[in-house]
């Protein structure tokens, strides 16, 4: 039985509806339905998906068997939400992270991000989506050790096009730094940071490039309450300012709870909290 | 960010740096080292070659002696009628002898021709080497009934036991050297042209027939001769008219003493009759092609190339040769070998290591080739890192060779036969002293003198080891092309991970 995402699931936060979700959410507070429906063209643009998986199974294979980790996924995530995707281990999250990240395709069934099928594209075209669409913030941070925090960032303009000079790679990733509050700590490397600055890091080689889509696999999990709290307030904050879609895997709740919509995916199924 | 990245990581991983690099280093060091040395042993063996066949030589023809029935195939003496008794019961004897050396034989004048006329010879020049032994002593006269002498000694009478006896109290010596026959004028080839006059003059037309010599410099010394005086050959006297040196490494030239070609084939009894014919092709692609004419033209003679010429260089340098050739390359090759698998096995360990970080940069949105180029670079940079430090310690070990200078001794033989010592002599016993000047020094107490051993050069060459430009880029060729495997192999490895897989890999 096919489980869709494009329902009305009830938020603890903003209580939004897919309709109602703002192209570029601005300020602190969680965003409302009775904001976001100020303007026609705003909710005309938020409804316009950023995904749509249709049918999607993904298999692997281990030795001598098939181990199915999604079954026949149906899914619509609207551009600018903030969704929550919980689940035991195994039961298929990071999978549905990696066909989200376009780092791999289904066996079956389509994942149009925008209007691009992520299961019909070569591998070169599935690097460029990554390099311009797509932010990644791991759960272990997952820096260049032998790069500086600044360098870590500039890593994230390698497969830019067109190809931007020195002086301007070095100056966003500088100023993506600052952004997030390291902006003392351009030159340190991941070992002379803590956890917590390390996700920062993290965050703004992710964002410098300016993605539609900001796709976190247990961002906190790793750090204690108080900095695991900074860096939701720091994503959030992001995803306000920028109007990014955010998709983010957690096993805790009060981070699950901080999302405008919570999913549920288990044996490789999805269904809405 | 491509150089920053290689930067930062060649500096800050640099335990794997430093093993590709010091293995690099060694085996590029090593192949440094044994190429110049191998530079430097051609070069000497190119030397040795040329103080016996002189410049531009590069096909020789030789005759091999035919042996016959009366051939006891050692010089003999005849001292029945020149020999004076004294009155203590004492033989005085005092014989000279010229010949072709034991082993060789003689080629005819209508061979030089046959040689001259040959398409794509320069030029042809035939000697004729001979050698002059002269035996004399005092012999003291006793009554024996054992005649058993092998070489022919039929009035002295031999009183030890036949293999180790002796002359009971005789004292003799036997001075050995030796002659070689060239044309007076118009050498484009042949012995002369490796030597310098150092005193005097050689050969003009004028010379022909005339029993003057010139002396090789060494034997001059040896020998207490300067222009002017006069040399015995063949119990005739000549007039030293010049003294020539090698101009090569080696400390003699290819013979003790030169005459004029007639003179020495009217002394030696072969009229129009020469050992070796010395060509010189008229391009070094004719080579191959004139040998082979020629085998097909004097089917009784040795042709040799410079190639064979080289193989018949013995004596240390011979021993380095092969040591060079054999070991040193086949070291070499494992060293280098090994080298390269160290900086394949450590790149793609290293890629290994950094599953997730390739998995990540491909997350990001880096391409196969990017990360396959990253990687490449890396190594090639360790490659060359080590190439150069080998380059530098090859360089150093090079201008060790050079300080020390080794000296190696070389004997290269001017016949297709090279005659060892003569054996089963008859002149044990006395108290023999001999002095060969151009070979092998006989004087062996069951011995005589070998055929062959007089017409062969021995000198001493220092080995000199050069730096040349092809070595350096051998180097610098080969380092590149290890860390360029390396790198193609962890690169291509790197390329090979699935994003997804690397980053669930590490997960």
């Amino acid at each position: 039985m096919r489980r869709t995402g494009t329902g009305t699931p009830p938020d603890p936060h903003t209580n939004t509806t897919d309709a109602h979700i703002p192209s570029t959410p601005t300020g602190g507070a969680p965003v409302t339905s009775t904001e976001t429906a100020a303007t026609a063209t705003e909710a005309s643009s938020a409804s316009r998906p950023m995904y749509r998986l249709q049918g999607v199974t993904k298999t692997y294979r281990q030795k001598n068997r098939t181990v199915p980790a999604l079954t026949d996924v149906d899914l619509t995530i609207p551009k600018g939400q903030l969704v929550a995707v919980q689940g035991p281990t195994g039961g298929g999250k990071s999978t549905l992270l990696q066909m989200l990240g376009a780092l791999d395709r289904p066996s079956a069934g389509s994942v149009l991000l925008g209007d691009q099928d992520v299961a019909k594209l070569g591998d070169g075209a599935l690097t460029s989506l990554r390099a311009t669409e797509i932010g990644f913030v791991f759960q272990s941070f997952n820096l260049i050790p032998t790069l500086t925090a600044l360098e870590n960032v500039e890593t994230a303009f390698a497969g830019a096009r067109p190809a931007r000079s020195r002086a301007d790679v070095r100056e966003r990733a500088a100023a993506a730094l600052r952004e997030v509050g390291l902006g003392e700590r351009l030159d340190h490397l991941p070992s002379e940071l803590s956890g917590g600055q390390q996700q920062r890091v993290a965050i703004a080689r992710a964002l410098v490039k300016d993605p539609s889509v900001l796709l976190a696999d247990e961002p906190t999990g790793a750090l204690d309450e108080a900095t695991r709290d900074e860096i939701m307030g720091l994503i959030e904050k992001q995803w306000r300012d920028r109007g990014l879609t955010v998709v983010i895997v957690t096993h805790d709740s009060w981070v699950a709870r901080r999302a405008e919509r919570r999913l549920r995916i288990e044996q490789g199924q999805v269904r809405e909290l | 960010m491509f150089l920053t990245y290689l930067r930062r990581e060649l500096t800050n991983r640099k335990k794997q740096t430093v093993i590709i690099a010091v293995g690099m280093a060694l085996a590029i060091a090593l192949v440094v080292i044994v190429s110049s040395i191998a530079g430097g042993v051609k070069a000497a063996q190119a030397s040795v070659l040329q103080s016996v066949y002189g410049v531009g030589t590069d096909i020789t023809v030789t005759k091999t002696e035919e042996p016959s029935a009366s051939s006891t195939g050692r010089p003999s003496f005849d001292f029945g009628g020149r020999d004076s008794a004294s009155g203590d019961g004492s033989t005085d004897l005092s014989q000279s002898r010229l010949a072709v050396p034991r082993g060789s034989g003689t080629l005819t004048s209508a061979d030089v021709e046959t040689v001259t006329s040959t398409s794509g010879v320069r030029a042809a020049t035939g000697v004729l080497t001979l050698e002059n032994s002269t035996f004399s002593g005092q012999v003291q006269q006793q009554q024996s009934d054992d005649s058993g002498s092998s070489d022919g000694s039929d009035t002295s009478t031999q009183q030890g036991p036949p293999a180790g006896g002796g002359f009971g109290g005789g004292s003799f010596s036997v001075d050995s050297f030796t002659v070689t026959g060239i044309p007076v004028s118009g050498d484009a080839v042949g012995p002369l042209t490796s030597t310098e006059r150092t005193e005097g003059r050689t050969f003009t037309a004028k010379d022909a027939g005339k029993d003057v010599v010139v002396l090789d410099s060494s034997y001059a010394k040896s020998e207490s001769k300067a222009v002017g005086d006069t040399v015995e050959i063949g119990g005739e006297d000549f007039e030293v008219i010049g003294i020539v040196a090698s101009t090569g490494s080696s400390s003699t030239t290819g013979s003790n003493t030169y005459v004029p070609l007639d003179t020495a084939q009217r002394l030696a009894d072969l009229d129009g009759e020469v050992t070796s014919i010395y060509v010189s092709a008229g391009s070094s692609s004719d080579v191959s092609t004139i040998e082979s004419a020629l085998q097909d033209q004097l089917t009784d003679a040795t042709v040799s190339t410079e190639a064979d010429l080289a193989s018949s260089v013995s004596g240390s340098l011979s021993t380095a040769s092969s040591l060079v050739s054999n070991l040193g390359t086949w070291l070499s090759i494992v060293v280098l070998a090994a080298a390269f698998l160290i900086a394949i096995l450590f790149t793609i360990s290293g890629v290994t290591r950094r599953t997730r970080e390739f998995g990540t940069l491909k997350a990001i949105g880096w391409s196969n080739g990017r990360i396959t180029r990253q990687v490449a670079g890396e190594s090639l940079v360790q490659g060359l890192i080590g190439g150069v430090i080998g380059a530098v310690a090859g360089l150093i070990g090079i201008l060790v060779v050079n300080v020390i200078s080794p000296t190696i001794s070389a004997s290269a033989s001017s016949t297709a036969n090279r005659g060892g010592m003569g054996g089963g002599g008859g002149m044990p016993g006395g108290a023999a002293t001999a002095a060969a000047g151009g070979g092998a020094a006989g004087g062996a107490p069951a011995g005589g003198f070998g055929g062959g051993a007089s017409t062969a050069s021995t000198t001493e060459v220092v080995l000199h080891a050069p730096v040349t430009v092809e070595v350096i880029l051998l180097a610098i060729g080969l380092s590149v092309l290890g860390g360029l495997i390396a790198g193609a192999l962890g690169g291509w490895r790197a390329s090979r991970l699935r994003p997804a897989e690397a980053l669930r890999s590490v997960a």
